[in-house]
């Protein structure tokens, strides 16, 4: 790629403006580094649904209004900074920072981040990242909103239309403040989807987890290649969907001031990748069955947080029935039902054969599944209810291949383990916190 | 025992993760192009922004839809939204190509194929071949 350097600063001020947004919803200072990520990832996700009111208000200028809106949160962000408005004090150095174990295992971390940032920036597209992405990005530049077009005379592509904007709009207002469109210039835009990933890794393992295990877990996702290399380094939109993965499970282990974020956070699934929504149904249940548990009612559920959610869902849903689109690849009639049913034994196989390869995964899926069970006797609501929505989700991706119009194996072989990639946040967590609850409680892995 | 299988996940998991670290940075800045559009592409396309003016309608013909579409597509993007590239894939039954024609009024037709003559193509150019591809890029008018 041959970006400029000016691109990767214009990329970290859109991050801050992000931020920006996200604090201003929030009504809060982001007091540390888990909850700045937070404050970033909530400020996306409301960018992200927010463009599709913004296109239908403007429909040529919902990009600058975007800009606009993230200049103004911004300002209100440095007012407030400099009206000295209290914030809670950050700790000087993070727990386990004078744990030599930390330091090596954080070390390594930041060096496989250095090496994702070096491929990242030096890797052209891979196939999704400009067939679909940056192409999207393209038309969302110079239309100035979203359309329900595709480019002039394409037909089979048009299904790409009500594909979730977030990581097109983040790559487009790039192009915007840059002041000319370069599908070379990209790439830095996939930084700060990676290093959230990591950094809300570390904030969902620790709220559970030592220091030292918290590392090792974020270690262990970042050494996942489908979190580091390929893919995620060729523009597809996994990763930053995993990002959001695991922003989620952070504010849903994190309990004493993340319960806010916890519904955009939620809603931003809908607005990375169409498989988003299927998260944020399975997150939502998850965090609905904790809740029950927990305080024993469902009456008393925060119904103010759960319309967030439901605003989310509607928009998401209002973005598909807009572009008007049917989609040739998933058919749900009645004859592609009996056609679902007589493949589920293919299908569970062929799925099963990609979750268990150890050139991808390593032993993380036989070692989630391990743990799940542990966790399912000895762990806590949240914990239990993190490794069965994990599991679930798992399941749910094999059940769309039942549906597929293309050839099943070379389908699941393009797709089934980007799927799980999205969902490895929650996998990596539940994993060392089921190895820690059968540490803990001195029983034998089942 | 559970030690063991902790130390067996994390092994596997350097395992896996190290070599496909070391896999892809060789593969980046050894096989991958610095940019989307290749150096040959680039000239291509000044080929074409030379001879097809802005506004000028171009129908791409492409010999496979499945090794060309790549190709077939980053021309398409790389000329937007200077020119209207309507890509079609072979084969494509005249009928077909008559009702695109009267549609879109191609003034100039892209054909990526290994030889010519899949497309009546009038003042043909060859532009020069594709990266690992046997395809070779021809630019002509097209006249209905």
């Amino acid at each position: 790629m041959t970006f400029r350097w000016t691109d990767l600063l214009v990329t970290a001020a859109l991050a801050v403006g992000f931020a920006a947004v996200g604090e201003a919803i929030l009504r809060r200072r982001s007091r540390d580094l888990v909850s700045g990520n937070e404050s970033f990832l909530v400020g996306m996700a409301a960018c992200g649904a927010g463009l599709l009111p913004l296109s239908l208000l403007f429909p040529r200028a919902a990009l600058r209004v975007e800009l606009l809106v993230m200049a103004l949160c911004l300002l209100l962000a440095l007012w407030r900074r400099a009206r000295g408005s209290p914030s809670p004090p950050a700790p000087r150095l993070p727990a386990g920072a004078r744990d030599f174990v930390w330091l090596v295992l954080t070390t390594a971390v930041i060096l496989v981040a250095a090496d994702f940032t070096a491929v990242n920036l030096r890797y052209a597209f891979l196939w999704d990242g400009f067939q679909i992405w940056a192409s999207k990005t393209q038309l969302l530049y110079y239309r100035g909103a979203l359309d329900r077009l595709w480019y002039p005379g394409d037909t089979y592509e048009l299904r790409y239309v009500p594909y979730p904007p977030l990581v097109s709009l983040y790559e487009a207002l790039l192009q915007v403040v840059r002041g000319q469109f370069d599908f070379d210039s990209f790439k830095p835009v996939f930084l700060p989807f990676y290093y959230s990933l990591l950094v809300a890794t570390y904030g969902a393992a620790r709220a559970v987890l030592s220091a030292r295990l918290a590392a090792a877990a974020t270690l262990m996702l970042a050494l996942l290649p489908l979190a580091s290399t390929g893919t995620a380094a060729g523009a597809y939109a996994d990763m930053p969907q995993a990002a959001f993965v695991a922003g989620v499970v952070a504010a849903a282990l994190r309990r004493t001031d993340s319960h806010g974020g916890l519904p955009w956070l939620i809603g931003g699934l809908t607005v990375v990748k169409p498989e988003g929504t299927i998260i944020a149904v399975v997150a939502c249940v998850a965090v609905a069955y904790a809740w029950s548990i927990e305080k024993r009612t469902v009456r008393r559920l925060p119904w103010s947080r759960v319309a967030i959610v439901a605003v989310f869902l509607a928009l998401r849903l209002a973005y598909v029935r807009w572009a008007s689109v049917s989609d040739s690849v998933y058919v749900l009639t009645r004859e592609s039902l009996m056609v679902a049913a007589g493949r589920i034994p293919h299908v569970a196989r062929l799925c099963l054969v990609k979750m268990l390869s150890p050139r991808r995964w390593g032993l993380l899926w036989p070692a989630f599944l391990l743990s799940a069970l542990v966790l399912g006797r000895r762990g806590s609501a949240a914990e239990t209810s993190l490794a069965v929505a994990t599991a679930t989700a798992a399941a749910l991706f094999a059940v769309i291949f039942l549906f597929t119009t293309w050839p099943v194996e070379l389908h699941i072989d393009q797709a089934y383990p980007r799927l799980l990639a999205q969902i490895s946040p929650a996998a990596v967590v539940a994993t060392f916190s089921g190895w820690q609850c059968a540490r803990q409680a001195d029983i034998e892995v089942p | 025992m559970l030690r063991g299988f902790a130390a067996l996940v994390v092994g596997a998991s350097l395992w896996s993760g190290v070599r496909a670290l070391a896999r892809d940075f060789d593969r980046a800045f050894h096989v991958g192009g610095k940019s989307v559009f290749p150096e040959s592409m680039v000239r291509q396309l000044d080929a074409i922004r030379a001879r097809v003016p802005p506004g000028g309608t171009v129908l791409l013909l492409s010999a496979s839809s499945t090794d060309g579409a790549w190709w077939a597509r980053a021309f398409q993007r790389a000329l937007y939204p200077r020119n209207v590239v309507v890509v079609r894939y072979e084969p494509l039954p005249k009928a077909q190509l008559a009702r695109l024609g009267r549609e879109w009024r191609f003034g100039w037709g892209l054909l990526l194929a290994p030889e010519p003559s899949l497309l009546a193509l009038t003042d043909r150019e060859d532009l020069g071949t594709l990266p690992a591809l046997p395809d070779r890029v021809w630019l002509g008018n097209l006249t209905p």
